[in-house]
């Protein structure tokens, strides 16, 4: 394990996961958005709007948990210095953003023909709109900081702070009254949704995580590539001495 | 079937996201190994 956590072995270990994970990633997005898109069943009283359910919800579950990632490898990077964990975090950040976001343009699209509306300021949404803020004070922060150690602790501190808004996300729809619907598949009971429609939504989900994983291990790759670029593996990695 | 027209943008958003961050990446990768290449050269002439 402590070896895995050296910048050269994680590099190594990345390089081997990548092709299962692009593989893997392609045959459950392909097979739940495929679906989800063309084979699943419409719903009797959303008809074909019930279609996005295969977009918004898989993104809005992990923005949740890329920024949940991000919290606990800014912890980690706090307590025991460990940069893998840093790098994690900062490679995550862009990726979380942009999957909120998604999460937040998909789910106005769905309450457009559902509620009536495209946004309301209710607390499912608005504590999502946060998360996004949160992403982008995380990013924002780190470029504004020259000193990457500095940068480093500075952000590692906002990631922590910043997953209050989770709990605050997820439990929303129970601790207030919103116009947003409860927990349909979070729940350990039996899942409110047919099993037509719960495989592609599960096989969508599992694809954005690999996705995520894949995303994650490019970009650690280059972020620890050009810290470790005065290291004789490095030099010998480009070079394939 | 009778699609409507706020579905597609759903995933087609989703599929641009993620193409362009593998994009993105697989660019900063070439681009870091072109720099640390160039460094590297410009390090031995000045040797």
């Amino acid at each position: 394990m402590n070896k895995l956590l050296s910048p050269q072995y994680f590099y190594k270990f990345c390089t081997a996961l990548i092709p299962w994970l692009a593989l893997f990633t392609v045959l459950c997005l392909g097979y739940g958005l495929i679906n989800g898109a063309v084979f699943a069943p419409i719903d009797y009283q959303q008809k074909e709007a019930v279609r996005i359910m295969y977009v918004h919800v898989p993104c809005a579950i992990l923005s949740l948990s890329v920024y949940t990632i991000i919290g606990i490898m800014s912890g980690i990077y706090l307590i025991w210095k460990i940069k893998i964990a840093d790098v994690i975090a900062s490679v995550s950040a862009p990726f979380g953003a942009s999957i909120t976001a998604l999460a937040l343009i998909s789910g106005s699209l769905w309450g457009k023909p559902m509620w009536g509306t495209w946004w309301v300021w209710d607390a499912r949404l608005t504590s999502e709109l946060i998360l996004l803020f949160l992403y982008f004070g995380y990013i924002g922060l780190r470029n504004a900081i020259n000193d990457q150690q500095i940068a480093a602790k500075v952000v590692a501190i906002l990631g922590i702070v910043g997953m209050l808004d989770i709990p605050i996300i997820h439990f929303s729809v129970e601790w207030w009254h919103t116009l947003h619907q409860g927990a349909s598949i979070t729940r350990l009971a039996k899942p409110a949704i047919a099993p037509a429609m719960l495989y592609p939504l599960l096989s969508t989900m599992l694809g954005l995580y690999l996705f995520y994983a894949l995303y994650v291990c490019l970009q650690s790759k280059n972020i620890i590539m050009w810290r470790e670029r005065h290291t004789e593996w490095v030099r010998k990695n480009l070079y394939g001495v | 079937m009778a699609y409507s027209w706020y579905i597609w943008p759903c995933y087609a958003l989703l599929l641009a996201v993620l193409v362009a961050h593998i994009i993105s990446a697989m660019r900063i990768s070439s681009l870091i190994r072109k720099k640390i290449i160039r460094a590297q050269q410009v390090e031995l002439v000045h040797d």
